[in-house]
């Protein structure tokens, strides 16, 4: 049985893993990206590029987006009318597809001014049915129409509070503020629809990449990250459950931090895909070599960790958490238990 | 403002301790003044980064782990040779690939050896004998040459033998009873069994000492009796004078100026002898610590008079190219292109051709290689879109270039100091003069800049670092 990662009144369970390394159909290829749909239909954003529908079933659907869409494929959000929007970060476009994957047209336009996009790639929709889009390489956060006009925005590059740097993932809680993650200053930021900082996430400290460049690479066969919870390294997405516990992909330091609505640390997840999804049983079963190693390998638990994710969405409705694994190319989904209260310690 | 002939020695510091500055680095570099700037080199501070590596994976998720394709760990790699703030570091592990061949043609893992090149760069300006022993327990080199089929009953030579041949001593300094306790002597050091590529990608190798595999017989070595393990092989290696001047050798052929190829050295004498004993004293002297050499070698006039003595490696030619032009500094779609570069010139990164590495000096010129050289810095020094062409053709506005010949002075200066003969000299000047005098209001002043500098980038002094 899984284990479950503790805090006070809560439990996050590890459920399953959807994926495996595939260029096409049941698997995915450095997937980047999510949109969580009705009925347990999963939208995966290959960096490749390519689409992917899928269930938390794992079954495949289909799979779209390869006509020369994109380049550099980058955030995924569906509009209430279950319609997918995905930004590409080169071509600072929004493209929009139907729910069957029919494209359905694009907007944007290229630039550093007021609606214009700029290293499109964070997407979210807010109550109202608009899409609020983050600009990566010119830091602004921006709310458009879904037929991608300009409402408003804020943001400027920085470091300062309220600045933002190289900003990537971003979501909008059930009262409606915005949560983007600065990537580049090692911390969220929670503003209202206004643009004003409400609260930070994060302690900023810069932990880098080593300066022999070693940080990529410490990590993989280390349970314990070994940093302090509050100092994230380049933290890529952010989502917020219906009880406002705030979870952070920390991609460098490859875990989800757990924060409370203020912000204190809760709790990391580092990943317990200790078991084999459905395609990738199909790989074991495949071949045999594959079998053998697996069996041989003396730290297998290394399997389950993340490595660099860069993305998490949260399925109020399932009350469950979905972190996009990008260098195992899969989803890893946590079950989150309210109310949880830990038995005697004696038992 | 720095006077010309400091900017042209740190120039040539610069190319051969990193791979080549522009005018602002030159500047700031002279200013620091020679030595200091050959310290800065040796320790750079900590806010120095290695490489963009965070910003190259965000947008090239790929090339952290290629796997079995070389093309995601060659463009990764060359990424952080053009962005890197700590060039010798860089440069040093380009040295300890060249010396240490690892190739994914065996390997079939770009990731083992990317990992492996971070390795370089931790360790690499270190003691070489701790680089020895991180290189024995590296799995990538365990794997490549074949340590992990090296048993206790069944012993495989190719590690031991490599090990004396090729990273220390040279041959004709041991027998081939001595490759045999060698090699027995590092039975047992092994790869840790990983988790297979399939289904959910590439893990990482880790080092594993099987002592029940090992051999714990008594062996001879050079000379020497006991029961020894690899790294009373390594200790024995470095008493050995043989070493210190095989290493010292290489290190001049790298840094200084070009040699006869390793094969040769047993039957050709150094091209300096005086030289190499001087960074042989330095390098014995201080324990075979790397940073101590390279000072001896940034410091002496013998490295200060070698300008223009080496010919530049492809990966020197294209570093040097992207990072003069400020090409390619946000990694792009485009990125992948930088990775194959050196290859069109005989310089397959991640992949040399055998467990010599590559055979460098005039072994880098053919007649396909110099074009691909000669068509890749023509490409970029004559876009005149890119930041780093472009801030060149403002100091030619700034400096009041004019005539033909200033054109011809400034485009030499700003490529690289370059001296050329002065048959060059006047195949630049007559090209110069069928323009005329330069008009910097001229529609056409950026484009003969441009063209200038391409020129001067085909010039057979340019192919020399």
């Amino acid at each position: 049985m899984p284990l479950d990662t503790l805090a006070a009144g809560r439990a996050w369970t590890y459920s399953h893993n959807v994926g495996r390394r595939a260029t096409a159909g049941t698997g995915f290829n450095w997937p980047v990206a999510m949109a969580v749909g009705k009925d347990g239909v999963l939208f995966v954003a290959n960096r490749t590029p390519c689409i992917s529908k899928v269930t938390v079933d794992q079954e495949f659907i289909h799979e779209f987006g390869r006509n020369g869409e994109f380049v550099f494929l980058s955030g995924l959000a569906l509009d209430q009318a279950q319609n997918l929007y995905a930004s590409d970060e080169w071509q600072n476009r929004i493209t929009v597809f139907g729910n069957d994957g029919n494209l359905l047209r694009t907007w944007g336009e290229e630039g550093g001014g007021p609606g214009q996009l700029s290293g499109a790639t964070g997407l979210t929709f807010d109550s109202d049915d608009n899409i609020w889009v983050v600009n990566g390489l010119n830091s602004r956060i921006q709310k458009f129409t879904k037929d991608g006009e300009y409402i408003g925005g804020f943001g400027v590059k920085g470091g300062g509070p309220g600045e933002l740097d190289m900003p990537w993932g971003i979501t909008i809680d059930n009262n409606g503020d915005v949560y983007v993650a600065d990537w580049n200053n090692h911390r969220v930021q929670k503003f209202n629809p206004d643009g004003e900082l409400l609260l930070t996430f994060g302690s900023g400290r810069n932990t880098g990449v080593a300066t022999d460049g070693t940080t990529p690479y410490a990590n993989a066969l280390v349970q314990d990250i070994g940093v302090d919870p509050n100092d994230l390294n380049h933290p890529a997405d952010v989502a917020v459950d219906a009880d406002g516990d705030v979870y952070v992909v920390d991609w460098m330091n490859e875990r989800i931090v757990i924060f409370d609505s203020e912000a204190k640390t809760l709790a990391t997840l580092r990943g317990e895909a200790h078991d084999i999804s459905k395609w990738a049983a199909m790989s074991m079963a495949a071949s045999p070599g594959m079998r053998m190693r697996h069996r041989q390998a003396k730290n297998p638990d290394v399997m389950q960790y993340f490595r660099m994710p860069s993305y998490c969405a949260f399925d109020q409705e399932n009350n469950r958490l979905l972190v996009c694994d990008t260098m195992r190319h899969r989803i890893q989904i946590y079950q989150k238990e309210e109310g949880y209260q830990d038995p005697q310690f004696n038992l | 403002m720095a006077n010309k002939e400091d900017l042209a020695l740190i120039a040539h510091l610069l190319r051969r301790a990193g791979f080549g500055a522009n005018q602002e680095e030159l500047e700031r570099y002279a200013a620091l003044g020679y030595e200091a700037t050959v310290e800065e080199l040796l320790n750079p501070p900590e806010d120095q980064a290695a490489g963009k590596t965070a910003l190259l994976i965000r947008y090239n998720p790929s090339c952290l782990l290629p796997g079995g394709v070389t093309l995601p760990g060659q463009y990764n790699w060359m990424y952080h040779m053009i962005t890197t703030q700590r060039p010798l570091e860089e440069k040093v592990a380009l040295f300890w690939h060249h010396v240490f061949a690892t190739a994914n043609s065996k390997l079939d893992g770009a990731d083992q050896l990317v990992e492996q090149i971070v390795l370089f760069r931790k360790i690499g300006m270190g003691s070489y004998r701790d680089i020895l022993l991180e290189v024995a327990k590296d799995p990538t080199m365990i794997f490549f040459l074949d340590n992990n089929e090296n048993h206790k009953y069944a012993v495989n030579e190719n590690w031991g033998r490599e090990l004396l041949e090729l990273f220390s001593m040279g041959v004709s300094n041991y027998t081939e009873v001595d490759v045999r306790e060698a090699s027995r002597a590092f039975t047992g050091w092994n790869i840790e069994p990983r988790l297979p590529r399939q289904p959910y990608w590439r893990f990482p190798w880790k080092f594993e000492y099987r002592a029940a595999d090992h051999d714990d017989g008594e062996k001879t070595f050079l000379g020497r009796t006991g029961n020894f393990n690899g790294d009373d092989i390594i200790n024995i290696i470095l008493e050995e004078p043989a070493t210190a001047r095989f290493m010292c050798r290489h290190l001049y052929n790298f840094f200084v100026a070009d040699d006869v190829q390793v094969p040769a050295w047993t039957i050709e004498p150094a091209r300096d002898e005086e030289a190499l004993e001087i960074m042989i004293s330095s390098f014995v002297e201080s324990g075979f610590e790397m940073k101590a050499v390279l000072r001896t070698i940034f410091n002496s006039d013998f490295f200060k008079k070698a300008r223009f003595a080496k010919i530049k490696s492809p990966a020197e030619v294209v570093a040097g190219t992207l990072r003069l032009t400020e090409s390619n500094m946000f990694p792009g779609p485009d990125l992948p292109d930088i990775g194959p570069q050196a290859s069109y010139m005989g310089q397959d990164l991640l992949n040399p051709p055998s467990v010599e590495g590559w055979y460098t000096g005039k072994e880098w010129i053919n007649s396909g290689s110099l074009l691909a050289r000669i068509n890749f810095v023509a490409d970029h020094v004559a876009d005149t879109s890119l930041p780093g062409v472009r801030n060149i053709i403002g100091y030619m506005k700034t400096d009041g270039v004019t005539t033909p010949g200033e054109l011809v002075n400034s485009a030499l200066e700003y490529m690289g100091y370059l001296e050329i003969g002065p048959e060059t000299r006047q195949q630049l000047m007559d090209y110069a003069q069928s323009g005329g005098d330069i008009d910097w209001d001229d529609a056409g002043a950026d484009s003969r800049v441009g063209e200038m500098l391409a020129l001067v980038g085909a010039t057979t002094e340019y192919q020399f670092g």
